[in-house]
């Protein structure tokens, strides 16, 4: 029997269109991929208040990438703080409903509690002048694709900026 | 030309889009078509290989080859996917892959030779 054009046509259609599908899923894999590499972290002092039994700050979380992703949220950061190297403890922001904020193009912005009780209280008053607040710990990035939520854990490390000094 | 080479070439051109399912499921976090897509997918692939080498025995030695080219192009493709872009937990999840994979591929083929079969009946190839 002779190799005819005609009869395969239905077979390339089926593997064109089975090659699109692969085409997009890569797509969106990448998209997620560079979307995470280029995102940068940024947690900065916006305010603190001093109580008798706490200290209450108000810090900025900032997320910025360098591409945008369609659906990314932020669902909670886990930050371990130190001042110099006293330790100021482990908190854990989840805001309301399990969700901090979402993504509005690039950016995330978010201001949030954290209090400090105790012997975190004590050392963040006597460090407070003289030394720089550090934070290391995750964000949970959330992104929507196809009908999954997909989570991802990243790491973040860095020195908490203080506003307006 | 020879019976032999035929079946060679037909095993190859059918591998390629067995591969892209395969690897679709691969990355099924990252889904455009639902997985019963791709399933109904491989049965029409079984379908329009038969037609296309218009010959039913040929056919299903075509699928057997291209399934089995393909699946091992895919241990390969998708070890060096996880194993470039992938971090700790996603290359422990290869060798889970791995093993689901020869499960996914053999549905992937028995939905195939499901084609094939409707191919038999409908078109009555000797």
């Amino acid at each position: 029997m002779n190799f005819s054009f005609k009869r395969t046509i239905f077979f390339l259609i089926i593997a064109f269109v089975l090659f699109a599908n692969l085409a997009i899923q890569i797509a969106r894999f990448n998209s997620l991929t560079t979307f995470l590499r280029g995102l940068r972290v940024d947690i900065s002092l916006v305010e603190f208040s001093t109580s008798t039994t706490s200290v209450d700050m108000k810090i900025r979380l900032k997320g910025e990438s360098s591409v945008m992703q369609k659906g990314a949220y932020v669902s909670g950061v886990q930050l371990f703080l130190k001042i110099g190297f006293a330790d100021l403890g482990y908190h854990r922001i989840v805001g309301n409903g399990g969700m901090i904020g979402r993504f509005k193009g690039k950016t995330f912005s978010s201001i949030e509690n954290v209090k400090l009780t105790g012997y975190e209280m004590k050392n963040f008053e006597t460090n407070f002048e003289k030394m720089p607040l550090r934070y290391s710990g995750y964000m949970i990035i959330h992104t929507l694709s196809g009908g999954h939520d997909l989570r991802s854990v990243m790491p973040i490390e860095g020195i908490i900026g203080r506003e307006g000094s | 030309m020879r019976s032999k080479t035929r079946i060679l070439l037909w095993s190859l051109i059918f591998s390629v889009p067995f591969l892209f399912m395969e690897l679709s499921i691969l990355l099924s976090p990252f889904e455009f078509f639902p997985t019963w897509l791709l399933y109904l997918l491989s049965m029409m692939l079984g379908f329009a290989v038969v037609i296309a080498v218009s010959d039913f025995k040929i056919g299903a030695f075509v699928t057997v080859i291209g399934a089995v080219i393909a699946t091992i192009a895919y241990f390969w493709a998708g070890k060096v996917v996880l194993q470039t872009f992938g971090s700790m937990p996603s290359l422990m999840a290869t060798n889970l892959t791995s093993s689901s994979i020869v499960i996914t591929a053999s549905s992937l083929y028995v939905l195939a030779v499901l084609g094939n079969l409707i191919a038999l009946l409908v078109l009555g190839f000797e």
